[in-house]
């Protein structure tokens, strides 16, 4: 910082390309994007495996990010708009920054002890998670198409080689390959519809965007080229928070991909793309609200439903949350329907909340895993209420969460959803949402019960013998004793249950946070 | 505004025409007599001395791969210097330093790595 306002002064510097206060903008974006540059240096250093260097220097990188994100939003800019129009770090994208930096902290959390027990310990993983964590920070405070796009691309590629992270097992290659090729037939979708905005409106920055469709809006001529772009965007966008009917990469890329990917997968990327999602229609696109109402209203009943009838189904666990998920995006999209100040707010507060409910629920899972395969049958389950009980409480509590039970945080969720929609009018959308939740309960409450009443799976299973030996015979030395449970680990799961419950309890905690957050776009 | 794109469809119309219109002509009127020299595939005027469907080692991907880096480095150093000492000044230089440096840090780590080992 210091070289850059020194270089101000000097007249031969062209001095509207970076103002110190730019830099300063997007500062947690460059503490994440030069932390992994960092941390791959480090990891040519320290070739060693195993040692604690490269996840430590990563939450560092993170809880750097975190403060100055904590700061800006303390700091709170009269002006928040950077780069000329390009970026904004206004409070919308530092309330997405929180969810997704402290996301990312619990997987790092998790990922020393998940990655030795299932043998893939290589420093990319960080470097990785960290470029990818860079794409989802620009994005939610993206403020042109351009941007967009690259915050989209950067979140992304990452993840593809994350999913297959697994590399010798076949299902992760599998889950690789479909996200890689899926994921660049949504990009594709993506940009054509910009491309489309862009030739109607002659902008890409969504300030400027906004301001033509204000103009065009009076006059009620809506142009198709512009409408089929709005839909273009608005299918990437379906793609990317996998919502119905464009969701048919999620259940196999969520189970192929190692659980702690999944993790990082289901809830940042989710936060990250919704940021953009809410910011693009709710504010940018506002003046046609009444054209993709409808059509983003269906695609959130569609989630609801199919997210949560073919849940009912799935003998998978990850699968199960798979769709858990896609249901779960069809609820944050009632918020994006109803595309109101208060809609928005109840969107973010159940991202928040999300966050807390499936990163609980997927850290129990990459707890149980083991060498050569993620816990993913109902039978690696069943018993765990017996053999820890702890972690099957806990395992509970998100269950219940996830299901909208009261004194949840789950609860507060769907209820600030559903009372948005209400308010809004639109009250087929809380009604589906109501039935959808009634029938998610079944499938999140059959695994508390196979948790609970179930016999403790036999241990006669190679893999628990070859888990017993990786983990120094701290893990499994007996059938149905407990399995070791890390204290970063422990840590990171007791913490999400602790915010289900008390943000279940007090709501108000994250809500008073989101009272007048504003959102740039004109 | 729709009516703006008109020229551009009957452009294509004629592209398409032209192009589907010289090819059937070409196919319809042409003299052929084919024999087994011409039939083969061109490969510089050399006598092909294999099936073109066999496997190559993945390091030449690797290479490929590596190449392309360093080459839109070079792609991007051309017009840089061109407008270094006019336009850019030492803004440029500070962001095309900042440039390399990450692709060194690239560079560094495929070597360490091994990837530019051809075994």
């Amino acid at each position: 910082m210091a070289v850059a306002i020194q270089l101000a002064a000097a007249p031969w510097l062209p001095l509207h390309f970076v103002p110190a206060g730019n830099l300063l903008g997007v500062l947690p974006i460059l503490i994440v994007g030069g932390g992994a540059v960092l941390v791959l240096l480090a990891d040519l250093m320290v070739p060693r495996r195993g040692n604690l260097v490269l996840p430590v220097a990563t939450a560092v990188v993170l809880l750097g990010a975190l403060g100055t994100a904590a700061g800006q939003w303390a700091v709170h800019a009269a002006n928040p708009i950077v780069f000329n129009g390009a970026y904004a770090d206004d409070r919308f994208a530092l309330f997405a920054d929180f969810v997704i930096l402290i996301t990312a902290l619990a997987v790092v959390a998790l990922s020393p002890g998940y990655l030795r027990r299932r043998g893939m310990e290589e420093g990319e993983y960080y470097i990785l998670l960290l470029a990818s964590v860079t794409g989802m920070l620009v994005l939610t405070g993206a403020l042109n198409l351009i941007v967009v796009f690259l915050g989209i691309e950067l979140l992304s590629i990452p993840l593809y080689v994350l999913a297959g992270f697994a590399r010798d097992e076949p299902l992760p290659q599998e889950a690789a390959m479909k996200y890689l090729l899926l994921g660049g037939f949504a990009s594709g979708f993506l940009v054509y519809g910009m491309a489309l905005i862009y030739g109607e409106t002659g902008h890409t920055g969504l300030v400027a965007i906004h301001h033509v469709l204000t103009a065009t809006a009076v006059s009620q001529q809506f142009d198709p080229m512009l409408l089929a772009g709005i839909a273009l965007l608005a299918v990437g966008l379906s793609f990317k928070v996998s919502a119905a009917p464009f969701h048919w990469w999620t259940p196999d890329v969520y189970q192929g991909s190692p659980a702690l990917v999944t993790t990082f997968m289901s809830v940042a990327t989710k936060v990250a793309a919704f940021a953009v999602f809410l910011r693009l229609f709710s504010a940018t696109l506002a003046p046609y609200r009444a054209e993709w109402q409808v059509p983003i209203a269906v695609v959130a009943i569609i989630s609801m439903v199919f997210g949560n009838v073919v849940a009912l189904a799935q003998t998978s666990v990850k699968r199960l949350l798979a769709y858990s998920g896609i249901a779960q995006a069809g609820y944050v999209m009632i918020g994006l329907a109803v595309g109101r100040p208060d809609g928005t707010e109840a969107s973010l507060y159940y991202l928040a909340a999300y966050a807390f409910m499936n990163t609980g629920a997927f850290a129990v899972i990459t707890i149980l895993s083991r060498r050569g395969e993620d816990c993913d049958r109902y039978s690696q389950l069943s018993g765990l209420g017996r053999r820890q009980p702890a972690l099957a409480g806990l395992m509970a509590i998100f269950m219940l969460s996830l299901a909208g039970f009261p004194l949840t945080v789950g609860f507060f969720g769907k209820f600030f959803l559903f009372s948005a929609a209400i308010h809004d009018g639109q009250l087929p959308l809380a009604i589906w949402g109501i039935l959808t939740s009634a029938v998610s309960l079944f499938y999140y409450l059959r695994v508390i019960l196979i948790m609970f009443s179930g016999v403790p799976e036999a241990a006669t299973e190679p893999e628990v013998q070859v888990a017993g030996v990786t983990l120094g015979g701290a893990a499994l030395a007996a059938p149905d004793s407990a399995v070791a449970v890390g204290v970063p680990a422990g840590l990171v799961v007791v913490l999400a249950g602790a915010g289900t419950l008390v943000l279940g309890i007090f709501p108000a905690l994250i809500y008073t946070l989101l009272q007048g957050i504003t959102v740039v776009h004109g | 505004m729709l009516s703006a794109y008109i020229p551009l469809l009957v452009f294509l119309a004629i592209v398409l025409a032209f192009g589907v219109g010289i090819t059937a002509a070409s196919n319809l009127l042409g003299p052929r007599h084919p024999t087994k020299a011409k039939g083969l595939p061109y490969e510089c005027g050399i006598v092909p001395s294999a099936s073109a469907r066999r496997r190559f080692a993945v390091t030449f991907y690797l290479t490929a791969m590596l190449f392309i880096v360093f080459d839109v480095e070079a792609v991007f150093l051309y017009p840089w210097a061109v407008l270094l000492r006019s336009t850019l000044h030492l803004f440029g230089l500070i962001e095309m330093l900042v440039f390399i440096a990450l692709l060194a840090v690239g560079l560094a780590y495929v070597w360490r790595k091994g990837a530019l080992e051809w075994d």
